[in-house]
């Protein structure tokens, strides 16, 4: 949706949106279709306050050398079905390449609203000490009844499933203090069920 | 050089080339910009200083596939300190 391939741009307050709906409705099934929201390709490039709704890829490839974002929040895909769940997909690529990033206040959630599916990783970078995450977290919002564990890990393979707690006894948000080369501290998870999220 | 689009539906069959160092490029109202042939939007060319803000890029009505809406630069890594 956006392609930035030049150095020291920044991004503040974008929205990237697949729409979920449009003038006839829901949109259901892979229906207007978008692959990746943000690629950033460019050196030294920031952005404050992003967001990236519902694309079917990667929601985020960032493959420049020291990219710093500084809050993202993502929807996965919510007419996600097996394929997609297969392919790996996350809401946040960091290219293996990459040797430099700083990612901070970052969550994915997932609402899957078709199939019953559970993504791989809402974060996927490659393990060097220069790429940094702080206070990244997961959350199932919600899904069609009978939803499990919606996504397995906050990044790569660390955090922990999140999923259906009233149901299933999985906790309902998944939160990672900081991951870097593999290390990490965890946050504490918390158990509240989605509907009080809105009430508090 | 700048450009200032008013509240409205700007439906666009050609892409609007952001060639000028500083230039800014501004809508009012969340204006809203349409690609409607699946070409870019907007293409900031490896010029320095550019500013765009305040707009809504979508794709059109029809099947046509967009590459992206809003491109960047053109080639990564040239300039000075990769300036763009």
């Amino acid at each position: 949706m956006m392609t930035i391939i030049g150095g020291n741009v920044v991004l503040d307050n974008v929205w990237l949106w697949r729409g979920d709906k449009d003038a006839l409705g829901a949109v259901t099934a892979g229906a207007n279709p978008v692959d990746v929201g943000l690629s950033v390709s460019g050196k030294n490039v920031t952005a404050y306050g992003l967001s990236v709704e519902n694309t079917q890829k990667n929601q985020v490839e960032w493959s420049g050398e020291n990219g710093n974002v500084w809050q993202f929040q993502a929807t996965l895909p919510f007419d996600g079905n097996t394929t997609w769940a297969a392919s790996g997909y996350s809401a946040y690529l960091v290219d293996q390449a990459v040797t430099t990033h700083s990612a901070n206040g970052v969550g994915a959630y997932s609402q899957f609203s078709e199939n019953i599916i559970k993504a791989t990783a809402a974060f996927t970078a490659p393990d060097a000490v220069g790429v940094v995450f702080s206070n990244a977290y997961t959350l199932f919002l919600g899904g069609i009844s009978n939803q499990i564990d919606s996504i397995a890990n906050v990044i790569n393979s660390v955090g922990g499933p999140v999923g259906n707690d009233v149901k299933k006894g999985f906790t309902q948000s998944a939160y990672v203090c900081h991951y870097s080369n593999g290390q990490s501290i965890l946050g504490e998870t918390a158990t509240t069920p989605v509907e009080e999220y809105f009430l508090q | 050089m700048h450009v200032v689009f008013a509240p409205g539906m700007y439906r666009l069959n050609a892409t609007l080339s952001v060639s000028h160092n500083n230039q800014v490029i501004l809508g009012l109202g969340l204006a809203t910009l349409e690609s409607t042939l699946g070409l870019p939007l907007i293409h900031v060319t490896n010029v320095e200083g550019v500013r765009i803000a305040g707009l809504l890029l979508q794709t059109g009505a029809s099947l046509v596939t967009t590459s992206t809406l809003l491109e960047w630069g053109t080639n990564a890594g040239l300039g000075v300190d990769g300036n763009w």
